[in-house]
């Protein structure tokens, strides 16, 4: 039953998506409106048969159906409830039927919106792309990656439930779908990039109308982003929140060309510059979500992460190509229609600080390209394997972060066009005050090195900047001064703030000691008194756990290690005491068994790694501020540029 | 800007044949490597020597029984207590090796391989707690970890003379855990 309803709803979706593209591109060639709205229609059907096909996987799962592959391999009748519903995004199968849910959810979001202006050939080619990606996803789900093939299972069969590591944390329910809701959204930009690209409407029209899909979009990654490294850093217990893992660099590359991309499609709108470029980031952000997803699923990288391999990835590489080399293809078409009137006045002007800015953050992107694919390159070359590790990515990324902090602090102040430095030295007095504040203050808590006390010098400079705009902002408007594109902009800045503080401080001034204690003995850990007070055995239904009790200045920390019944797995679950000042977290690494109680701890301390955190939640509320549309004062959109008739200022 | 956009055509076609041409490899942490043939292992040791598990395999087929080698590799790391704990254990293995209960004196060999560590670190290390056999520790053991699913040090792995690997010990290695695997 489960079975039926699951892969008819995938073929629902595969017709309705195909039929919908058709129908469309017929309407548009031959001017036959009807057929236009349609076309968009079909969108509530594809979604309609992936909410189905999703019912039918949560259905099985939740029914403990093993006449079905996947829950076969992957469920299992010990699964606690919530990681069961997780369950369906633990393996390859499962994680495309939710991308293609979500593409499906943003395709009828945007076909609704669009709904009173079907008649507009661009929303109409931005259907069309849409529906041949969701076209392409709904193959893949009757091909490679089909999540309802049948099993005949045993008597009595009980699946070995998801990857253990993947159950013990509330927090493996949220990463995954907010991820994809990130990247499956930049799908929109792109698709309306690509219609700008085959209308030749060039100017900022299509700029407006995916802004906030961008916004949105980008919002969801940084959430998914964060929540991986908060969920590694409190289940893998090695004190670490990122480790440069292929799989982590795949989740970075679109989240680094969007981030440009927010940045300079300011230049565009307010200068009308800067076009290529921008068309270039949406396509190269859509394009390395793919890419993204295609390494980690075609296992030509070897990762830490362990995913399921299938024949997806030459599927994947085959739509990395088409994608490719169409927006190739069409920018070379448009070449003379994309060349931007005008150049940059001064390089000491906001335009200037925003191209520095995304030379940046395309130099950061093309570093961590550079080092996942290098095993590729040298593997190519000279037949030898390598992996790149840490060091690589620290090295190159920290100057680079240096001067995007800088940046931050900078840009904000510089006027558009042209500075003069009477106008700079004014504005970015406060700044300034507050870099070398955060410097003093750094220095008076204990803070040494160059390198840190540098950082926290410009995390406090950039910090400034943003406090006085919105300062100045709400002194102006009151609450409306912390609404809109750059005042909600000013407050994800506060937030990268309080995030770099956070990644400075945790790792220039870790400190980290492993331990072998028995029963009631105690040790000195920078300061701590740490003792070992007991131990117990706890039993559950899909694993037993080793518990084990320390104190640490007064208060219990309980770390424990896992073993799950099924797969044998052992998975430490550390404990962590967590404050806005230090953390310190306990990993068992030895756990203790029937004759001896003795164990082996590992003790981690980072300061101000809270920071990262509270960092990522200001960074969110700023983007939810800067979604909120403001009264814009009349169009300041360059004259030069066509904009859509009934977008305004507002997008969508 | 139409040369430009050319030749970014011409790089993308290179940058899908390199990904279209290379091999699927594990993927991951593969648990059940017991029982299964050794992955490759080579590198260049602290002394400088290159050590490669596939020579010594080889050597092991022109050999009678007896003679043929069993290997422990070792994943440890200086910073890590387990591997102090541990340390006295391989030491035997490595001294006195495995002799069965006839007599019988097994050829064994002991690798260690470093896991993020750092050349003096290692250095420091054996010359704390004694020991001399060959520590891998260049850029290929992090390759050489994946491949054996080394989560954290220490971790052991012994490997047949056949190249099989027999056993996988996670946390500190007991003298008695490698010895009891090895026959000839």
């Amino acid at each position: 039953m489960n079975l039926v309803v699951g892969s008819f709803g995938v073929v629902l979706t595969l017709a309705a998506a195909l039929t919908g593209a058709v129908s469309i591109i017929i309407g548009v060639r031959y001017k036959r409106e009807r057929l236009r709205i349609v076309g968009a229609r079909y969108a509530w059907i594809a979604f309609a048969g992936m909410c189905l096909s999703t019912f039918a996987m949560q259905r099985a799962l939740i029914t403990r159906d093993f006449s079905i592959q996947y829950v076969a391999e992957h469920g299992s009748s010990s699964t606690p409830p919530l990681y069961n519903v997780a369950t369906m995004w633990s393996a390859l199968e499962g994680s495309i039927l939710l991308w293609g849910l979500i593409l499906a959810g943003y395709l009828a979001v945007v076909a609704k919106k669009f709904s009173n202006r079907l008649s507009d050939p661009m929303v109409s080619w931005a259907l069309v792309s849409m529906f041949l990606v969701m076209a392409f996803f709904s193959l893949v789900m009757l091909g490679p990656a089909n999540p309802f093939q049948s099993f005949s299972p045993p008597v009595g069969y009980d699946g070995p439930g998801p990857n253990p590591l993947l159950q013990n944390h509330i927090l493996v329910a949220f990463h995954p779908p907010m991820l994809y809701l990130g990247f499956v959204g930049f799908t929109v930009p792109f698709s309306f990039a690509v219609a700008a690209l085959i209308t030749g409407r060039l100017g900022e029209g299509w700029l407006l109308v995916t802004r906030r899909w961008t916004l949105l979009s980008w919002g969801f990654l940084t959430a998914g982003i964060i929540l991986g490294a908060w969920w590694a850093y409190d289940v893998l217990g090695w004190g670490g929140y990122w480790g440069w893992d292929p799989v982590e660099n795949a989740s970075l590359l679109p989240w680094l060309t969007g981030t440009a991309y927010l940045h300079s499609v300011l230049v565009q709108e307010r200068r009308g510059l800067l076009r290529v470029w921008n068309l270039s980031l949406v396509c190269a952000t859509f394009l390395l979500t793919i890419l993204g997803t295609f390494i980690t699923r075609s296992g030509i990288i070897a990762s830490v992460h362990a995913f399921s391999e299938g024949g997806i990835g030459p599927w994947l590489l085959w739509f990395f190509s088409i994608v490719l080399f169409t927006v190739i293809g069409l920018i070379f078409w448009r070449g003379e229609a994309l060349r931007s009137q005008g150049g940059i006045d001064s390089p000491l002007s906001r335009e200037g600080a925003f191209l520095a800015n995304n030379l940046a953050f395309a130099g950061f992107a093309f570093v961590v390209l550079l080092g996942t694919i290098f095993p590729l390159i040298v593997e190519a070359l000279q037949n030898r394997q390598i992996s790149v590790g840490a060091p690589y990515f620290e090295k190159m990324s920290m100057p680079i972060g240096f001067s995007l902090l800088f940046l931050m602090a900078v840009a904000p102040v510089l006027p558009w066009r042209k500075a003069n430095t009477e106008l700079i030295r004014d504005r970015i007095e406060w700044p300034a005050w507050g870099g070398v504040l955060s410097l003093v203050v750094a220095v008076l808590v204990g803070g040494r090195g160059f390198l840190p006390l540098l950082g926290f010098a410009f995390a406090g400079f950039a910090g400034m900047s943003a406090l006085r705009h919105l300062f100045l902002s709400v002194t102006k408007n009151k609450w409306r001064g912390i609404i809109g594109r750059s005042n909600g902009g000013m407050v994800v800045h506060l937030g990268v703030v309080f995030l770099a503080i956070g990644l400075i401080a945790s790792s220039s001034y870790l400190s980290q000691g492993s331990y072998s204690l028995q029963p009631g003995e105690s040790i000195q850990f920078n300061q701590s008194t740490i003792t070992y007070l007991s131990s117990e055995r706890l039993s559950f239904p899909n694993r037993i756990e080793e518990r084990v009790q320390i104190q640490i200045d007064g208060n219990t920390l309980e770390p424990s290690v896992e073993r799950f019944t099924a797969s044998g797995q052992l998975v430490p679950s550390p404990a962590t005491e967590t404050s806005l000042v230090k953390d310190i977290q306990i990993a068992l690494l030895d756990p203790p068994d029937e004759e001896d109680k003795s164990i082996v701890i590992q003790v981690t301390k980072q300061p101000l790694l809270f920071w990262i955190w509270l960092g990522g939640l200001v960074m969110l509320t700023g983007t939810a501020l800067s979604a909120i549309p403001i009264k814009k004062r009349k169009s300041e959109t360059n004259k030069r540029s066509a904009t859509l008739p009934s977008t305004g200022g507002q997008g969508i | 800007m139409k040369s430009g956009i050319a030749a970014l055509g011409v790089l993308g076609i290179a940058f899908i044949i390199l990904l279209a041409t290379r091999t699927t490899q594990t993927n991951g942490p593969n648990f059940d490597i017991v029982g299964q043939p050794s992955p490759p292992i080579q590198g260049e040791a602290v002394n400088g020597e290159n050590f490669k598990l596939e020579e010594l395999l080889l050597e092991n087929r022109s050999l009678p029984p007896s003679d043929q080698a069993w290997v422990a590799v070792n994943f440890f790391a200086s910073w890590c207590s387990g591997c102090i704990v541990e340390h006295g254990d391989l030491l035997k293995f490595h001294e006195e090796g495995v002799s069965l209960e006839d007599g019988t004196k097994c050829k064994t060999k002991l690798i260690g391989v470093a896991f993020n560590d750092r050349l003096d670190d290692i250095r420091n290390f054996f010359e704390k707690y004694g020991g001399d056999w060959l520590v891998l520790a260049d850029e290929a053991t992090n390759r050489i970890a994946i491949d054996f699913s080394v989560l954290t040090a220490p971790e052991t792995v012994l490997i047949a003379p056949n190249g099989l690997v027999v056993k996988k010990i996670i946390g500190p290695v007991g003298y008695d855990d490698l010895a009891t695997g090895v026959t000839c």
